[in-house]
């Protein structure tokens, strides 16, 4: 294993050498953001939920590369929290308190096309969601499960130094078999890894 | 250039975002039958309730029912069953001067049809020897109209015969306690409220699934995992029995909102609500048999102090709930359902060995079994054909079916008494 990591890195290191001499055209690069959340259920999530629409966050990573054409193709992967919500009143069982969240971690296939600095791209895929518990600070439930969901974005970047660049993006989760849709607004963050 | 991409990307995401085709519901009409039935007096009162049930001929409105449809009366409530659309009418009789009247709802699973029924069986057309409680109600006409939406149809069934019964009885059995989900009845399968409907959609029996949840209480509820098809809350997702009860207590609601009954809960309801004589515990989870057979015993018990002559069966589908079974110290304590092979079945002593029916009918095995004294229920007849097949063998003691209406219809008039 640790030979095919040299390798790649030996690999990764010639080609980023190899594309800094000349104008580029193809590229893999890697994409970061950090959102602030909201999140709409079709149904409260419990009889208790005061709201069906909830604040988190989300951070999204993804790998992308773009060959000498609009589109490009990578993964995208992350971590967000679509709720999370306490219960201390009017339980229907003999507990003082409750609390209830659900996370996700998308593992997703993104196409996406970027030009003149805006970038719009989609993703299909998975999500790994998890449920947590805790009852009276007890009791931690972790329940996972998947589903299939998409998740589109938006976002205008500007270079700042070479190969990096930053700017705002808007992100759109929908598990469409939950009932969940998400819409995140934030950051994000841009390097070119590959140039040749 | 830009705008062909972005048209691309929202057409994926649209199509993509709608690949779950939701079950849109089913609004039955709401009656109010004390406000609708007052002045009027119970059919029972010197009438007899055999003389509205049995098989009748559609003179009007085949179209909706097909040619002959099953009715059972039991005093109050009336069940009217057609194979067309798979079709159920749950109505209340009462009397108004010399004449009855019936009003309900109809429902026609298939095609999702629902509306209001108002019936009438006329003084000169037999409703007077039915309040009178004379004669056998051959040629008795219910005459009247059903309303589905703003479309009114007339409906007119004159009655052929009575209901024939079966020497060793027979039990319309309903999966998942009614009906599933994908039916659309206005409950979740496995909930109390489609226990209580059960009668209705014509069973005499039901089956439930148990599982347990994390701190080992056995509940009713079929799938092993939570998904949207039967708890739409997001933070029940996962095992089932991950969460412990009053972890579902606070969150998981059924797809109509009901709570996931316990089992202890479920019997209660069948015992004290329901007139059915028939519950199969579908048991899905080897780590709580002990559990499962104590409340089985005492809900028996409950149920005989009650003096209801219901019969719960201790499901045993496969090898593990049988070692489990095996292995406790209350096995033999209770009527036992026997899935595995016939050997097993009479090794267990089982009071009802339940084969699949893609098996075939098994004629000489199910007749042996028989002679010593085991009943033989086949599972899970979902289609007319096979359903009036094996109907026709006249050889099993009970059916489970997703469609009681359907069985019901089947059975009620597989042979018409003249």
């Amino acid at each position: 294993m640790r030979y095919r990591l040299l390798i790649l890195t030996l690999f990764l290191c010639a080609a980023s050498a190899h594309a800094a001499l000349r104008d580029s055209l193809y590229r893999i690069e890697l994409v970061g953001s950090v959102l602030v959340q909201a999140t709409s259920y079709d149904v409260a999530p419990t009889s208790l939920s005061a709201t069906d629409r909830f604040t988190g966050s989300s951070l999204t990573g993804r790998a992308i590369w773009r060959p000498n054409h609009l589109l490009g193709i990578g993964f995208q992967t992350g971590y967000t929290t679509f709720s999370a919500e306490e219960f201390g009143e009017n339980l229907p069982v003999q507990q003082t308190n409750a609390y209830a969240s659900l996370r996700a971690i998308p593992l997703q296939l993104v196409l996406s096309m970027r030009a003149y600095g805006v970038e719009v791209g989609t993703g299909i895929g998975i999500y790994l969601l998890e449920s947590i518990w805790r009852v009276n600070g007890e009791q931690r439930v972790n329940s996972t499960a998947t589903e299939l969901g998409v998740s589109s974005w938006i976002g205008y970047d500007i270079e700042v130094v070479d190969r990096l660049s930053f700017g705002p993006e808007l992100h759109l989760h929908v598990l469409s078999g939950r009932g969940i849709v998400a819409l995140g607004a934030g950051l994000q963050i841009r390097y070119d890894v590959i140039r040749y | 250039m830009m705008y062909r991409y972005l048209v691309l990307w929202c057409t994926v995401a649209v199509v993509l975002s709608s690949c779950v085709s939701e079950l849109t519901p089913v609004d039955m009409p709401v009656i109010d039958y004390a406000a609708e039935l007052a002045g009027t007096d119970p059919l029972t009162e010197g009438s007899r309730p055999s003389i509205l049930s049995g098989v009748y001929v559609v003179e009007t409105g085949q179209g909706r029912l097909g040619d002959t449809v099953a009715v059972r009366f039991d005093g109050r409530r009336l069940g009217i069953y057609a194979e067309r659309n798979v079709t159920f009418v749950g109505a209340i009789g009462a009397s108004r001067g010399d004449s009855a009247i019936v009003i309900g709802t109809w429902r026609a699973i298939t095609n999702q049809d629902a509306g209001r029924v108002d019936l009438v069986v006329s003084a000169g057309e037999g409703g007077r020897d039915l309040v009178q409680g004379k004669g056998n109600g051959r040629g008795l006409i219910l005459r009247g109209t059903v309303r589905i939406g703003s479309k009114t149809d007339g409906l007119v069934l004159r009655k052929l015969g009575a209901i024939k019964a079966r020497l060793r009885g027979f039990q319309i059995i309903a999966h998942r306690s009614g009906g599933r989900n994908s039916e659309r009845l206005g409950r979740s399968e496995n909930s109390i409220p489609m226990m209580l409907l059960a009668s209705s959609l014509g069973a005499t029996g039901i089956e439930i699934d148990v599982h347990a949840t994390k701190d080992g209480v056995p509940i009713v509820f079929h799938d092993p995992t939570f998904t949207a098809r039967t708890v739409p809350s997001p933070y029940m997702i996962g095992d089932v029995n991950n969460y412990s009860l009053s972890q579902m207590r606070i969150a998981a609601r059924l797809v109509y909102g009901e709570q996931i009954p316990t089992l202890r809960e479920a019997l209660s309801a069948v015992i004290d609500s329901t007139e059915l004589t028939l519950v199969w515990l579908d048991v899905k989870n080897a780590s709580v048999v002990d559990s499962i057979l104590q409340i089985q015993r005492e809900m028996i018990d409950y149920g005989t102090r009650k003096g209801r002559k219901l019969q719960i069966l201790f499901g045993i589908p496969s090898n593990d709930i049988l070692q489990a079974y095996e292995a406790s110290p209350l096995v033999g304590s209770v009527p036992v359902l026997c899935e595995l092979d016939p050997t097993t079945a009479r090794r267990l002593k089982a009071a009802v060995w339940a084969p699949r029916f893609t098996l075939g009918t098994q004629e000489s095995v199910v007749r042996e079994l028989q002679r010593d004294g085991c009943d033989v229920y086949v599972w899970t007849l979902d289609d007319a054909a096979f359903i009036r097949r094996y109907i026709a063998a006249d050889l099993f003691d009970g059916i489970l079916t997703n469609y009681p209406t359907l069985l019901a219809w089947g059975f009620y008039t597989r042979q018409i008494e003249p």
